[in-house]
């Protein structure tokens, strides 16, 4: 084919119907036959079956029957698992990150506790099916930031435009060094002061609402909207996220966790083996992408291959994350495999892009386990779903099968055709 | 005619062999004694030397590696097989247990995969190490979009803590480029991962030297964008190019035409030594004298270490790596050099390489991308994971590099992904062709394919034993050979750079993987 032939044969070819979830209208019930079910909890069922009604899992176990009117998959040779959790993810928030116009992750200014990332959310970013392609369901939508970065949500990736309108503010983001430190002074001293002044004004502030209507308090760290944001992370009762790597930063975010009483979760921890019983004891989270483990700053000299292996042996409650952008998160399950391959248990891993997420974040009622009751966000892989040669063949979310088409497998196909 | 090699001879060779003249020989004419050859003036053309590459070290005892699966990626996979290397070479690959010489140690790889060590086309190992330090980045010489004139090699840290965690991920061989902020960053070099205290000695002996060149966004962005300078738009690139190598043309043909000068004025000289009486030649018969030839030496003309290295473009004794990502770039890219008569040896990025990739199986460029890192600018916005097996379906050489001192440590498991993309598209692929993406295929990208990239006799014994296959996610590497060497051996011994005489490398000595329950 000429040059020219091959314009016109691509001008000329047919517009793709678009690749957007239909609108809402009752799902039928599914069921996915004979699998191998993981259930995301450290078990699993061979020959096992999954039943789908309205949404949610209505029956998993063996020798199950399809009921009536089910859409039947089958799941011979295949393995089921839980539709997986991206942590630290910005999908929907960039979608070409260096064109500015396109990046909404983040807001101007050191401390923005109330920024909400998800009023920036387009479900219809070309990113979103990419990432459900690789059996991402769900997001937990990270800012980037300073020093207190914003509020973190967990989204549904079914691309459904009422999609943000149904995620849920599960924690607050922040961080202990990187870019904290050029924001506070530059120092980590000026961090944790700069920290502990914010925490101190929220109790103030909230004390002392309607002297500072009436303009009779001193000076506050922050404004209202932002001092309002943090009242459940002084409570303890919205997880605060904190970027930390270095064993020092990790010992002092847990010594101001205990003097605050907040409920952390350490977000990088290149060097959270060293300090792995004490995270234990206090049941702190870490996110940890499991390919970044070598020396690669200052904060992370003492990384190592088998960290992950080394936090779950400790107790620690670990979720496996593979970063934000750039990749996206395509790599979710690849970043579960290395794990896997320095040491951690198979379904520890599973655990720690499903369940593990679902439970720092407060949504485990709902999601992250197959289990009854629980909304119907399942993956049904080729084989095993951490080797890179298998792929999700069926994603369901909220008991809809989902879309299978991204605008990548859109240009794949017309160049294949096209060749 | 000159030779188009001759620029290159002259301008490597000449500080050798400027001092000597190659003895008279004798002729029928020559009927007295031949006065002694004058020494020419110097400098003719001072030309200093480059420091060589450093001598092969002695060649450890042989070792035969058997019992394993041999993937050789030159077509053949041997199950089980062997693999013997002999002074540092390969002797013998195979089926069957192969034969131990005296001496040589037998290591037995029962249920483990061999295959040549991998080759990253694209690293910014050394020239931006880990930790990430300002002290430390050395690999974009901002300041002006072309930099000719530098060199990879000079900037390179051989202290890089990502160095010996690449080994252990299987890399035996990675291309050391400058950055792409410039339209040309510089000269490329070529290290085998044999850790020495000095770039020199870890170049790959004999491996000639790339040329980094950058389409797009990246020279808009630094020198426009951040410098409100030039260039700030793709045209500004392709000027940049075009003057770039308009003048090296132009030096080029200087150079030609000062070699033809010395040419005759040597003539001359050795006329007059022959014949001392009779300056000019006599004519002979009905054939008519020859020109006298020049009195003076000629003016070489001043040597410009840019100019220089673009002319050796031109010769093709130094191979263009240009990252391009965007299709109707490459093209043009094409294009350009064919009109300045050079060859682009590999694209690097290319995430739009799938659009072209009949012209490049045809024009026989490679294309060095990644798997699925894709979208980050508006140029990657169309990468797709098929792109490599797209281009390899085509007849072109794919190459799998990361560009990442982290990356590189998976390029296995990269390779996997994107032969794993192909065959979902329906392509036909098989693990041969995949592993030649990480090993052939780069090897030629870099020019080396005549000394590795293939598990075959007499090239370097460069070798790595996997403990599955290397295309599972849970495959690691448990040793590595470079030239017969053991360079990685898992939970005993690794290369340590000085940098991390205090830090756990414990990480590489990690047990075998858990797989699926």
């Amino acid at each position: 084919m000429t040059p020219l032939a091959l314009a016109l044969a691509l001008l000329l070819e047919a517009a793709p119907a678009a690749a957007v979830a239909a609108p809402s209208t009752p799902a039928p019930p599914l069921a996915i036959m004979g699998a191998r079910v993981e259930l995301g909890d450290g078990t699993g069922l061979a020959n096992a079956s999954v039943i789908v009604v309205d949404g949610k899992i209505a029956e998993v176990g063996v020798g199950l029957s399809p009921p009536r009117g089910a859409q039947v998959i089958d799941g011979r040779g295949k393995v089921l698992t839980p539709g997986l959790i991206a942590t630290g993810s910005q999908v929907g928030l960039v979608e070409v990150g260096l064109e500015r116009g396109t990046v909404d992750a983040s807001l101007e200014g050191a401390a923005v506790p109330a920024f909400r990332a998800i009023d920036g959310f387009n479900p219809r970013s070309w990113r979103v099916a990419i990432d459900r392609g690789q059996g991402v369901t769900s997001s937990v939508l990270t800012p980037w930031g300073a020093l207190i970065h914003g509020q973190g949500f967990v989204v549904e990736l079914s691309g459904e435009p009422d999609s943000p309108a149904h995620a849920k503010r599960v924690a607050m983001f922040g961080a202990l060094a990187g870019g904290a430190r050029d924001a506070a002074g530059g120092s980590r001293g000026g961090v944790l002061l700069r920290l502990r002044e914010i925490l101190d004004d929220v109790r103030f502030y909230r004390a002392n609402k309607s002297a500072y209507d009436r303009a009779q308090t001193r000076p506050l760290a922050l404004s209202r909207l932002h001092l309002e944001a943090m009242f459940d992370v002084v409570d303890g009762k919205l997880p605060f996220v904190i970027d930390a790597n270095r064993e020092s930063d990790l010992r002092a975010l847990l010594a101001l966790a205990d003097e605050q009483r907040l409920r952390v979760v350490v977000n990088g921890g290149a060097e959270a083996w060293l300090v792995a019983k004490e995270l234990a004891a206090r049941k702190v989270p870490v996110i940890l992408q499991p390919t970044t483990m070598e020396p690669w700053g200052f904060d992370a000299l003492h990384a190592r291959d088998d960290a992950a292996a080394l936090l779950d042996e400790a107790g620690v409650p670990l979720i496996l994350s593979s970063g934000g952008t750039d990749n996206g998160t395509t790599r979710l399950r690849q970043e579960a495999g290395v794990a896997v391959a320095y040491g951690l248990p198979w379904r520890k891993a599973l655990t720690a892009i499903t369940l593990a997420p679902s439970r720092a974040f407060g949504v485990d009622g709902e999601l992250g386990t197959i289990a009854k009751g629980k909304r119907a966000d399942l993956v049904l892989w080729s084989g095993d779903p951490f080797e890179v040669s298998s792929a999700a063949d069926v994603v369901i979310i909220g008991g809809r099968r989902q879309d299978m088409g991204s605008r990548q497998r859109a240009l794949a196909e017309r160049y294949r055709a096209a060749h | 005619m000159t030779h188009p090699r001759a620029l290159s001879l002259l301008l490597i060779g000449l500080a050798t062999s400027c001092a000597t003249q190659p003895p008279p020989k004798p002729t029928a004419a020559a009927t007295e004694t031949p006065a002694p050859p004058r020494p020419e003036p110097f400098p003719v053309a001072f030309v200093p030397a480059e420091p060589a590459d450093a001598p092969r070290p002695p060649a450890p005892a042989a070792v035969l590696l058997r019992g394993g699966t041999v993937m050789t990626a030159a077509g053949r996979t041997f199950a089980p097989g062997h693999v013997l290397v002999v002074d540092g070479s390969i002797a013998s690959v195979g089926e069957g247990p192969g034969v131990a010489p005296e001496g040589a140690r037998v290591v037995d790889a029962t249920g483990r995969f061999l295959t040549p060590g991998l080759i990253d086309s694209h690293s910014h190992m050394g020239v931006y190490p880990i930790p990430g330090s300002s002290g430390n980045s050395d690999g974009n010489e901002v300041g002006d979009p072309t930099t000719s004139g530098v060199w990879a090699e000079h900037g390179f840290w051989p202290q890089d803590p990502a160095l010996p965690r690449a080994v252990a991920g299987g890399i035996t061989t990675i291309q050391v480029l400058p950055g792409s902020a410039n339209l040309i960053g510089g000269r490329s070099f070529t290290a085998k991962l044999k850790l020495k205290g000095s770039a020199r000695e870890m170049r790959f002996p004999g491996a000639p030297q790339g040329l980094k060149m950058a389409c797009g966004e990246n020279p808009k962005r630094v020198y426009g964008e951040h410098r409100n300078g030039l260039p700030s738009t793709r045209m500004g690139n392709v000027f940049g190019y075009r003057k770039a190598f308009q003048d090296a043309l132009e030096y080029r043909r200087r150079w030609l035409k000062y070699e033809r000068d010395l040419s005759l004025w040597r003539d001359r000289l050795e006329r007059e030594r022959l014949h001392p009486t009779t300056p000019t030649a006599p004519a002979e018969g009905n054939k008519p004298a020859e020109p006298p030839g020049p009195l003076d030496p000629p003016d070489p003309p001043g040597r410009d270490l840019e100019h220089e290295t673009l002319a050796k473009v031109l010769d093709g004794t130094i191979l263009v790596h240009n990252h391009c990502y965007r299709a109707d770039e490459m093209n043009l890219m094409l294009d350009l050099a064919k009109q300045y008569h050079f060859k682009i040896r590999s694209f690097h990025h290319a995430l739009e390489a799938y659009k072209l990739r009949d012209r490049l199986a045809s024009e026989g460029v490679a294309v060095s991308t990644w798997a699925d890192w894709w979208g980050f600018k508006m140029e990657g916005l169309d990468g797709i994971p098929e792109n490599a097996p797209l281009v390899a379906a085509a007849g072109a050489r794919a190459i799998i590099h990361s560009d990442s001192g982290s990356e590189v440590r998976h390029l296995n498991q990269e390779a996997a992904k994107a032969l794993a993309a192909g065959k979902r598209l329906g392509l036909v692929l098989d693990d041969n062709e995949a592993l030649r993406w990480i090993t052939a295929n780069p090897a030629w990208a870099l020019g080396v394919e005549e000394k590795t990239g293939t598990l075959t006799v007499g090239k370097m014994g460069d070798v790595v034993v996997w403990d599955r296959h290397p295309f599972s996610v849970y495959a690691k590497a448990a040793q590595v050979y470079i030239d017969g060497e053991l360079v990685f051996d898992r939970g005993t011994a690794r290369q340590v750079t000085d940098f991390e005489v205090t830090l756990p490398h414990s990480g590489d000595t990690a047990p075998a993987a858990g797989v699926l329950p």
